[in-house]
């Protein structure tokens, strides 16, 4: 399963002309949404303290220090810097794909609800007044 | 801080002296532990993101995206090696704090106990070899003479005697000698308790560094000369006196002098400052805004305890140490010091021209006591072998040679840190000493080798160097004056350069 089908509806398994089907895809779209969100959520608390947490957490140059191993300490520091900087950015792009997916998600669930609104075709105006010869939806 | 490096058998080192404040590197070692725990606990925080965005409430493969979980998955291992390596490092910090408080701790104990050695054994030295002992021991010999000229005390330590007996005067240039000489000029103090056998002194000595040691002992020599009516290490007046130049052998006129190709040439001109020799050249060069000067002084040449005619002797040397010093002690100027200050005023340098200064050996500390003079525009200084690592020229470039198995510059001490000065230190390996020259790796001679292999190397804080002495004189041509000054008994002293406190 790639990521973009993943948190989303697997539209080969809705059959667009059943009400209660895309009634079921949008349940679902939504349910994953709740449960994604809060993730999002978490991802951006977590970056954003990172992010405001991360001058100064780690020093290079300690003041009253000065001989070999300060500068190896220094050059130490730096790398463990350079990887907080790396995960503060892998974070970044989690949060950004998960936010995308509960879009898609959003715009699944209200595809499918405005679909199982919409009677498949259950009105024409150009049948007025036949008998309407269509398949019932809940008969699958 | 600078950093080190050893080409054509030089070691360059530049940048301030290595420091440790062993709270604050404590401190930052328990300030990191605990970065390590908050970053262990966004770790674990992503961990859960992880472990949650992989179930599907709806019984789907998965929540998230498989490129945002692998992204948490990334970041969390990031994370999480963070967290191990501060952790790591503010273990390592710890252990260097304990190291380092044990380092000091072990070095101040040797310290001492080498001090007191020597102070103890002095006499033994003076016995064995009382000319090399003076220049090696120097405050510490010293010491031995003042104490002994008080109560006539003649302790001597059996057993380095017989060392010196045994080893003789190449010991002087072993360059282990070499840094005990270093360490005891750090701590005069303990030498003088280990002369006086006073356990007090060990106690208190710690805190004294080599010019603060060097006031203490011109006080005692002060006390002593009171006590004793002796001169020892007094100052006295100098007279400077211009001195003629011969024309030159190549048939340039009296006087003129091409400008230097380098270090190596700086080291050429420096007067040999022998027996009624010149011991000051001066050097006036055309300047864009101005004469600009060089200024070469010589080194030590007497190396009695009582000064006599020639300024360029121990008691000058102990003066200009001393300048150093915060010790609320007045302290002449240096005979050497006025006797260079003297000829510069007289050739005709002003406030404000812009000085090269060069010296060696007594020279060489007076060449850095000029150039951390904020009242002179000094551009640069060399030292050659000179007592000078303690003085602080702030952001005048120094160049300060020494050799390892040269004692001389160790009697100033372990040093000051100063970020501009470039330390190049060469070993010349072992020299028999000869009668008169028990420091073989003290003579100018040796110097000037040294010297020249500064001009050959591709150093870039070396190089930076040379390129400032050339533009100093563009490429003009000199006129030079030579200088002699001599101590002058202070009951005839009207009209010539009299000692002046620099007590703060």
């Amino acid at each position: 399963m790639d990521g973009e089908a993943a948190a989303g509806v697997d539209d080969a398994t809705v059959d667009v002309t059943d009400p209660f089907g895309l009634e079921v895809a949008a349940t679902l779209a939504a349910r994953r949404r709740e449960a994604l969100l809060p993730e999002v959520f978490a991802l951006r608390v977590l970056r954003a303290e990172l992010a405001e947490t991360r001058p100064g957490l780690l020093r290079e140059r300690i003041d009253g220090w000065r001989d070999a191993a300060a500068d190896r300490f220094g050059d130490r520091m730096r790398d463990l810097a350079a990887a907080l900087d790396e995960a503060a950015r892998e974070l970044a792009d989690a949060e950004r794909l998960m936010a995308e997916a509960c879009e898609r998600l959003a715009a699944e669930e209200a595809s499918a609800r405005h679909a199982a609104a919409t009677p498949h075709d259950a009105v024409s105006t150009a049948g007025a007044g036949t008998a309407w010869a269509g398949t019932a939806p809940w008969t699958g | 801080m600078g950093g080190d490096g050893a080409v054509d058998g030089l070691t360059v080192t530049s940048g301030a002296a290595t420091s440790v404040e062993t709270d604050a590197v404590r401190l930052e070692s328990v300030r990191l532990s605990a970065v390590a725990h908050v970053v262990d606990e966004w770790a674990v925080r992503a961990t859960g993101v992880l472990e949650r965005s992989r179930v599907d409430p709806c019984g789907g493969p998965a929540l998230a995206p498989d490129a945002a979980r692998a992204a948490i998955a990334l970041a969390r291992d990031r994370l999480g090696a963070v967290a191990r390596g501060a952790a790591r490092r503010a273990t390592d910090l710890g252990a260097s704090a304990a190291g380092y408080e044990r380092a000091e701790l072990l070095a101040d104990v040797g310290r001492r106990i080498a001090a007191g050695i020597i102070g103890s054994a002095a006499p033994a030295f003076a016995l064995a070899a009382a000319s090399g002992a003076s220049i090696a021991l120097g405050p510490a010999w010293l010491v031995s003479q003042l104490v002994s000229a008080v109560d006539g005390r003649a302790a001597v330590d059996a057993a380095l005697e017989g060392l010196v007996l045994e080893r003789g005067l190449p010991m002087l240039s072993d360059p282990a000698f070499v840094s005990l000489v270093r360490a005891a000029a750090d701590g005069t103090d303990e030498v003088i308790a280990g002369l006086l056998g006073s356990e007090a002194l060990f106690v208190a000595g710690g805190a004294l560094e080599a010019p603060e040691n060097a006031r203490l002992l011109l006080a005692a020599a002060g006390v002593v000369g009171l006590a004793s009516g002796g001169r020892a290490l007094r100052e006295t007046p100098v007279e400077v006196r211009r001195v003629d130049i011969a024309p030159g052998r190549d048939g340039r006129p009296a006087g003129i002098a091409p400008p230097p190709r380098g270090v190596g040439d700086l080291a050429d001109r420096i007067p040999s400052g022998g027996a009624d020799a010149p011991q000051v050249r001066i050097e006036r060069y055309a300047g864009p805004d101005g004469p600009r000067w060089i200024v070469y002084s010589a080194g030590t040449k007497d190396f009695g305890l009582e000064p006599a005619a020639q300024p360029y002797d121990m008691t000058s040397n102990l003066h200009a140490v001393a300048g150093a010093s915060s010790l609320p002690l007045a302290v002449d100027l240096a005979a050497g010091e006025r006797a260079v200050r003297d000829a510069m005023s007289q050739a005709g340098v002003r406030p404000g021209d812009e000085l090269v200064v060069v010296g060696h050996s007594g020279g060489g500390i007076i060449a850095a006591n000029l150039a951390a003079d904020p009242d002179l525009h000094v551009v640069a200084a060399v030292n050659l072998g000179g007592p000078a690592a303690q003085v602080d020229t702030g952001e005048v470039p120094m160049l300060s040679v020494t050799h390892a198995e040269d004692l001389v510059p160790a009697t100033g001490g372990s040093g000051v840190a100063s970020a501009s000065r470039i330390d190049v230190e060469r070993s010349v390996g072992a020299i028999a000493p000869q009668p008169g020259s028990p420091v073989p790796a003290h003579a100018l001679r040796e110097y000037r080798a040294t010297a020249e292999l500064v001009d050959a190397s591709d150093d870039p804080r070396l190089a930076d160097f040379r390129r400032t002495l050339a533009g100093f004189t563009d490429g003009g041509a000199a006129e030079a004056t030579l200088w002699r000054a001599m101590r002058v008994p202070a009951a005839s002293a009207a009209g010539v350069s009299a000692p002046t406190g620099t007590g703060p």
